[in-house]
């Protein structure tokens, strides 16, 4: 009987036993975190896009890699993290709901050790996550158009972002012991980042670099010279947060002496996000200087008769790009002005997505500005591709700007809409050159209000089209290809000139033209 | 009206921590902007609501929650009826917080014209959701307690609708106007009446019938 009540204290007290007994929990902990139905439901709803566009065929074939890395990361916060917050919860108070509480009172493995174990049966499951945002991104850089190399720091984010929520989780069950508490936590955690959001396109930046997970604010592609992205610093102090919260689970369940290292790992972590702040002028600099003249870190390759530009790392895209300008080129006789040539740029120093108040006036000078730094280059009238590209939306913005340079002889610089014979011109050339192009000229149609509108972000550049001028073209796009471009090569010279109407398009090519709608409700046209 | 003497007991049998855990984080969330002075546009302020709505919603997952359920049945009262009043009352519950959640946005200052006829009905498909959730968990639990899984498991649904690639996405602006609006509240409609009758299939379908044999026990896990 002695022997019996000695025994445990005689386990517990052995050098490394509770070492060993936790190590041994963990083991058991994990595997039950692997092969819960949270967590595999979790990694179904985080793979389930990828399978989609498998299915639909619907995937980019042009992926920037540094961006898919950032992209991955909203869904493994909600999905991945989310999940592996609750699981992790539930896990933590199993005892409790099954009002166990009492009996794990006598086990001799103390609560820290016991709550030391749930945080690393977080580990392996963190593992697989990385695993599976590895292979996704493997297998988007094995695409052949695929752009530069992801950020190993944001693509390590998921998994220290499902390591993060589930340590938040194991907390939680230490401060309200109740079911409900993880799923209400991580709606309350989703305000956070909407409040953050929101906050972030008027507000404090520091927001953005708060949160765990930096959102895009930008929404587009930039060369990887010129990105400002702190992610290094920012994994660092995800890791941070991530040892603190832990820290403060074990501390909550009855350690000692943890006040030295939660210190250490709070200076850490706030050395860390304050270390995302810091600015780099030169940066600054250089992102003003190849906004305006991408040069510097441009590549310039020849096709045929047109010459492309392209930043260095997104040189995989040419030959995409050139099917869409070939498929412009055909449909039309003649082109007006310089040889063509294809210049990528970016509004690098622009606002991107957080804003943009349209100013005409300096609208105009920004590009005039490019184009100017076109002609110094010796590329007089370049046609501008932006960093997006990869969906019909995209061919057919690119297929705007060729058949604007190609009707017009100059480059888009107007911010007004593109009117009379000139603008169904346009709109027959995207509908005509390729069946990317038309599927991308008929989603444009539908998001119409009031004119067709190709845009790219990262250009913040537009070409509009009214949608009465429009109609023609579109009726025009619907007859047997061969007989409308005959109709449009015998009166080329006349469609192109701008003081050709657009009624006149409509006599000449025998589509009808809707009526003019009242005085107040036309839109106001170039010229 | 026998069916009434059944109302005060199950009335007090329900788990209230969760439900009224849940509801007053909504209303905290609903309440944001008032509290905080916050102007919002009106596209914010309703996406403020539906997480609102979703938060109060999680706490209903706990609403067929019964510890008791292995010693019930043996009662000779069908198990649908306590689960009607269970959902009745859940169902009240929300409603009354839906209408203190819309009023606690409205006292925020700046615009506040919502289409509240449209959020109303994301409101109730998502509390739907909670409740056939909760239904279809209790169904299969060993021992009467299907809200731990069924609360998050309708969380992550939530998110699949929200993520779900349809045209127009099934998450429009609130400010979104004309025919756009109409269609997704459409579908939003159709997807409340297939959680209902989800619902009602889960609760009121027989159950297999169990041989309990010798030795046999509830499963001594669970999630």
């Amino acid at each position: 009987m002695a022997d019996l009540l000695t025994a445990p204290v005689n386990i517990a007290g052995r050098a490394g036993g509770n070492r060993r007994a936790a190590l041994a929990l963990a083991r058991v902990e994990a595997a039950r975190f692997l092969r819960h139905p949270l967590s595999v439901a979790a990694l179904l709803l985080f793979v389930s896009p990828w399978v989609y566009d498998l299915v639909t065929g619907t995937g980019n074939r042009f992926p920037v890699l540094a961006d898919a890395a950032v992209d991955l990361q909203v869904l493994g916060l909600f999905a991945l993290g989310g999940g592996a917050m609750v699981t992790a919860h539930l896990a933590a108070l199993r005892a409790h709901r099954h009002n166990a509480d009492e009996l794990f009172d006598t086990l001799v493995l103390p609560p820290p050790w016991r709550t030391l174990a749930s945080l690393l049966a977080l580990l392996p499951y963190a593992g697989v996550v990385a695993v599976l945002v590895a292979a996704r991104l493997v297998a988007l850089a094995l695409r052949p158009g695929a752009v530069g190399v992801p950020d190993l720091a944001d693509a390590a984010v998921v998994p220290a972002v499902v390591a993060l929520f589930g340590a938040v989780g194991v907390l939680l069950a230490r401060l309200w012991r109740s079911a409900v508490a993880a799923p209400v936590a991580l709606v309350v955690f989703a305000v956070v980042m909407f409040a953050g959001l929101v906050a972030g396109v008027e507000g404090p930046a520091w927001w953005r670099q708060a949160l765990p997970i930096m959102i895009d604010d930008r929404g587009f592609a930039l060369p990887a010279g010129l990105v400002d992205r702190p992610s290094g610093r920012h994994l660092v102090y995800l890791g941070g947060i991530l040892v603190v919260v832990a820290l403060a689970a074990i501390a909550r369940s009855g350690a000692r002496r943890l006040v030295v290292p939660l210190l250490a790992a709070v200076a850490l972590t706030a050395a860390a996000g304050a270390a995302q702040f810091r600015g780099d002028p030169a940066l600054q600099r250089l992102r003003a200087d190849v906004a305006r003249d991408p040069a510097p870190l441009s590549t310039c390759r020849t096709l045929g008769d047109v010459r492309y530009c392209a930043f260095d790392e997104f040189t995989p895209w040419i030959a995409s790009w050139d099917e869409v300008v070939r498929g412009v080129l055909r449909a039309a006789p003649a082109v007006t002005g310089p040889p063509l040539v294809v210049r990528q740029r970016v509004w690098a120093d622009g606002p991107g997505r957080a804003g943009f108040s349209a100013d005409p006036g300096s609208e105009v000078d920004r590009v005039e500005g490019w184009r100017r730094a076109d002609a110094d280059a010796g590329f007089p009238e370049a046609v501008m591709a932006g960093t997006a590209w990869g969906s019909d939306v995209d061919a057919a913005t690119l297929a705007a700007a060729v058949a604007y340079r190609v009707v017009t002889g100059v480059s888009r610089s107007r911010v007004d809409l593109t009117c009379g014979a000139q603008g169904a011109l346009l709109i027959w050339l995207v509908g005509h050159a390729t069946p990317g192009t038309a599927a991308g000229l008929r989603r444009a149609d539908e998001d119409s209000s009031g004119a067709i509108v190709f845009s790219d972000f990262s250009l913040l550049t537009t070409i509009a089209v009214p949608d009465r001028v429009a109609a023609p073209a579109l009726a025009l796009l619907t007859r047997p290809a061969a007989e409308a471009e005959a109709l449009v090569w015998a009166h080329w010279a006349e469609l192109a000139d701008p003081a050709t109407s657009v009624e006149r398009f409509g006599a000449l090519l025998g589509v009808p033209v809707p009526p003019l709608p009242p005085v107040e409700e036309r839109p106001v046209c170039a010229g | 009206m026998r069916g009434l003497t059944l109302v005060p007991p199950t009335l007090r049998a329900m788990r209230l921590g969760p439900v009224a855990g849940a509801a007053a984080a909504g209303l905290l969330i609903a309440a944001g902007p008032a509290l905080s002075g916050a102007r919002l546009e009106a596209g914010d302020l309703g996406d403020l609501l539906r997480l609102a709505a979703l938060c109060a919603a999680t706490g209903l997952a706990f609403a067929f929650d019964d510890p008791a359920r292995p010693t019930l049945v043996a009662v000779p009262v069908p198990a649908w009826r306590a689960a009607a009043v269970r959902a009745a009352a859940a169902l009240v519950a929300f409603a009354a917080w839906w209408a203190a959640a819309v009023a606690a946005v409205y006292a925020a200052p700046g615009p506040a014209g919502l289409p509240l006829a449209g959020l109303s009905v994301e409101a109730a498909a998502v509390a739907a959701l909670s409740l056939a959730a909760a239904a279809v968990a209790v169904r299969f639990a060993a021992r009467g307690i299907g809200g731990p899984l069924a609360a998050p498991a309708a969380l992550a649904v939530a998110l699949a609708v929200v993520l779900a690639p349809l045209r127009p996405p099934m998450r429009v602006p609130a400010d979104t106007a004309g025919p756009t609006w109409a269609v997704v509240h459409h579908r939003w409609a159709a997807l409340l009446a297939v959680l209902v009758v989800t619902t009602v299939v889960a609760v009121t379908a027989p159950r297999a019938r169990r041989r309990y044999r010798l030795g046999e026990r509830g499963r001594p896990g669970g999630p």
